[in-house]
């Protein structure tokens, strides 16, 4: 699993630049703004688009006939693209946490916040990552981006339009504060089930899969 | 001396086309090459062999073991190539080196050095700017770098010049000198399986139409040169296709010997493998 583990990280050295320009860019544009959350959004998008670009580059390369006849596992070869995706969220939650607190602490503001935003967005991440990996595994990079849109899009879309309805008064929204006691324990142990049951039905599909 | 591969029964649908009963062995110490036209089942009989598809019926061994049961740990032994360079174009031939070692358990950095150096593949440029050569060149120092066993090698010599054919067929006879090692190469440079193979097998259709030690088969096919109407004396059991022009016919015969001797009249030349395949596949159906 290391070996291919390695391969991804080899191959991701191509769009490094570009991911270093985006979180730089949007760390600056974020500390002119005051806006704590830029660097969170970033690291979701980053930790979205970056096991899809893999997905896509192995595609390219037809690297999965190859991989096949290594003496690795299917579970194997599913497992070093999982954790890819948990390295490169580690990479992401460590840039954004330390940008974080350092703007916070030297606006002298509480450095908290910062944290706990880049660890909701962390986990906002991986569940995205944990409903697309198995729809790339079984449509393909290509497919799968047309159908994770609306999956993910959707929810988003409707739930920024009910917070914008909502501040304009347009309706009330239920009381969810209620939500906020169990969030901490919730949202991490909700998060490593749902990379976990991904995992497992992306190994599903893999065994199944013909080169 | 086991059989590095034994297929028997082999069988695989696709909705346009299948592998019919396929039986195939490559015993040890030997070179089997396989043949057989674009679209025959040469590359799917690979890809069953190495679990790359599922098959419908029938069994594969690999090394004396079952391939499904022992599908990562028979891997450990097998050295592939196919028909494509599948490393990423932004590779390096040292970063193939890094992923390969930690996959292969024997993989020997510095026979995979030697190799790179031996076939003249750059350091330091990527795999996008290899030539195909060079690309078939660098599959070919990673199928062999981990110190293999069995060699399956799909179409492993195109693209390459014949000085490096010929270098690299002079690899694979030193390889199977050990009786434990066995090569499976496919390939459509049919001269090339003439100077190295011990074994033909040829598929056709998704069956094996023709199977046996490469010298025998030689000896025993023949080409008959002749007019259409000695080619209607002839017994029509020994004629394997028909090619027929406005100069006269020329048949494939399975038992050259043998024709000779019922018909001295008649010239009947050596043949080559291109010319068994050409007369299976364009020969007037019988």
């Amino acid at each position: 699993m290391s070996g291919l583990l390695w391969k991804d990280l080899l191959v991701l050295k191509k769009g490094a630049k570009v991911y270093l320009a985006l979180m730089v860019f949007y760390t600056v544009l974020g500390a002119v703004q005051e806006n704590n959350s830029m660097m969170g959004a970033m690291a979701v998008i980053i930790v979205m688009i970056v096991p899809l670009n893999c997905f896509s580059w192995d595609n390219l390369a037809k690297w999965d006939t190859y991989a096949m006849a290594l003496p690795v596992s299917r579970r194997a070869i599913v497992g070093g693209r999982y954790l890819c995706m948990l390295l490169i969220s580690a990479v992401s939650l460590t840039y954004v946490l330390l940008t974080g607190v350092v703007q916070a602490l030297v606006k002298h503001d509480d450095w908290l916040e910062p944290v706990l935003v880049g660890l909701a967005c962390l986990a906002v991440a991986l569940v995205i990552d944990a409903i697309m990996l198995p729809v790339v595994y079984k449509f393909g990079p290509e497919k799968a981006r047309f159908i994770i849109l609306p999956i993910v899009g959707l929810p988003t879309g409707l739930s920024a339009f009910l917070a914008l309805q909502s501040k304009r008064g347009n309706i009330t929204l239920p009381d969810l504060s209620w939500l906020e006691a169990y969030l901490p324990v919730a949202l991490p142990v909700g998060t490593v089930l749902a990379v976990l049951a991904s995992f497992l039905i992306s190994c599903r599909i893999y065994e199944k899969k013909e080169a | 001396m086991t059989n590095c591969i034994e297929i028997k029964g082999l069988c695989k649908s696709y909705p346009d086309f299948a592998l019919d009963h396929i039986d195939l062995t490559v015993p040890g110490g030997s070179i089997l090459g396989l043949i057989g036209e674009n679209g025959a089942g040469k590359s799917t009989t690979i890809k069953c062999i190495l679990n790359l598809v599922r098959w419908d019926a029938g069994s594969i061994r690999i090394l004396g073991q079952d391939n499904i049961e022992r599908d990562v740990s028979l891997k450990q032994d097998i050295g592939v190539v196919l028909d494509e360079c599948f490393f990423h174009d932004n590779l390096r031939a040292s970063d193939v080196d890094t992923i390969l070692r930690r996959v292969y358990k024997r993989w020997d950095r510095d026979l995979f050095s030697n190799y790179c150096r031996q076939f003249g593949l750059p350091e330091k440029k990527t795999i996008k700017e290899y030539s195909r050569g060079m690309k078939m060149k660098l599959s070919l120092a990673a199928a062999l770098a981990h110190r293999p066993r069995l060699l399956i090698l799909d179409e492993a010599t195109s693209g390459l010049d014949p000085v490096v054919r010929d270098e690299i067929l002079d690899e694979f006879l030193s390889f199977i000198q050990d009786e434990d090692h066995g090569i499976l190469l496919s390939s459509h440079i049919t001269s090339d399986l003439e100077k190295a193979a011990d074994y033909i097998t040829y598929i056709h259709r998704g069956r094996v139409t023709l199977s046996g030690a490469k010298d025998e088969l030689l000896e025993q096919y023949g080409r008959l040169v002749c007019r259409a109407s000695d080619l209607e004396k002839l017994d029509k059991s020994l004629v394997v296709g028909v090619r027929k022009s406005q100069f006269g016919c020329e048949a494939l015969v399975n038992d050259r010997a043998g024709l000779r001797k019922a018909y001295p009249e008649l010239t009947v030349d050596p043949v080559s493998l291109e010319d068994i395949m050409v007369f299976t596949v364009k020969g007037e159906i019988k």
